[in-house]
């Protein structure tokens, strides 16, 4: 079976207080950058078996799901690609 | 009638649970038990002790909620039994999906450990039995994301189910921004399932349970009127 390549991109949904990102900015303004609205957030990337790359994006959207997101709080953004 | 304490990789405070459980609950049989293998079948009484579990990967409790024990944990809440998460453990709850809501990091933007004050807000729960409403409790918190987040409907509905357990206060119950120490949605800092027999809080009852040094609010949480409770149940 072919394998996929998958990467997450996970956000705080907007209007989530980010304090991580608050930090950082904080920071990044002590060096002297001019830098706003600064956000953390997390990469996943994960390499899985797939008949297809549809098929390959539903499993990644279930294990989002069930564990990878929090949808409370979060938000991502999905590529897939061929290995 | 025994009480397990579930212990995962990361959970560091099962021993100091232990010890307050056997003081709070004499006569029970009171073990930890390692989340890999753990049989709950026995047990009257579970709890998700303080830590890190799993070093808090992905989400503060997010792997420990799927670990295999929580099934375990899930029949023993569907046979009726007892279940307290503590600090770690709350957020085990919370990704479980057993209490509602998420956590995030405090908006103090650090780790904080100190006592905090809590006022009582429910008595319908086996662990407040041995409160009356209002009441100021004193215990110590300690965690790094205990900034409790609900929604306005959530924390409606929670509140006129009697399920907001605990508030962060001031010494004589006064509530506000400068009282919660955290960034908790209302200053929540515990909250109850259906039914009461699940309570998650972040304090510490545990490091609370001594009156030989003037600490013992937490006691009346971990020995809780669990007797009546659990009286010609089949746990």
């Amino acid at each position: 079976m072919p394998e996929f390549h998958a990467q997450l991109r996970v956000r705080l949904r907007p209007g989530v207080l980010d304090p991580a990102g608050q930090a950082v900015a904080h920071s990044l303004k002590d060096l002297g950058f001019a830098a706003r609205e600064v956000a953390v957030g997390k990469l996943l990337e994960l390499t899985l078996p797939a008949p297809t790359a549809e098929a390959a994006e539903a499993e990644v959207r279930r294990m989002a799901a069930e564990l990878l997101v929090n949808p409370v709080l979060e938000d991502f953004e999905l590529e897939i690609s061929a290995r | 009638m025994r009480a397990d304490i579930l212990v995962f990789p990361g959970s560091n405070c099962d021993i100091d649970t232990e010890i307050a459980l056997k003081s709070a609950l004499p006569g029970w049989r009171v073990e930890r038990q390692w989340h890999d293998g753990a049989d709950l079948s026995g047990t009257q009484f579970c709890v998700l002790p303080g830590g890190f579990a799993y070093g808090d990967y992905l989400r503060a409790g997010a792997l420990a909620a799927r670990s295999p024990a929580i099934a375990e944990l899930r029949a023993l809440i569907g046979r009726g039994g007892l279940v307290l998460g503590i600090c770690n453990g709350f957020q085990v709850l919370v990704e479980a999906g057993i209490l509602p809501g998420a956590f995030q990091a405090n908006t103090v933007q650090h780790f904080v450990c100190r006592d905090v004050h809590l006022r009582v807000e429910s008595r319908g729960s086996p662990f407040l039995e041995a409160f009356r409403e209002g009441q100021v409790l004193r215990l110590p918190i300690a965690h790094q994301e205990g900034n409790y987040r609900l929604s306005e409907d959530e924390y409606r509905r929670l509140r006129d189910e009697g399920r907001i357990a605990f508030t962060y206060c001031g010494p004589n119950g006064e509530i506000g921004d400068e009282r919660n120490p955290n960034g908790s949605y209302a200053g929540v800092a515990g909250v109850l399932a259906e039914g009461g027999r699940v309570l998650g809080m972040m304090p510490h009852p545990e490091r609370a349970a001594w009156p030989a040094i003037g600490r013992a609010d937490g006691l009346g949480i971990l020995a809780a009127s669990f007797g009546s409770v659990l009286e010609g149940g089949k746990l």
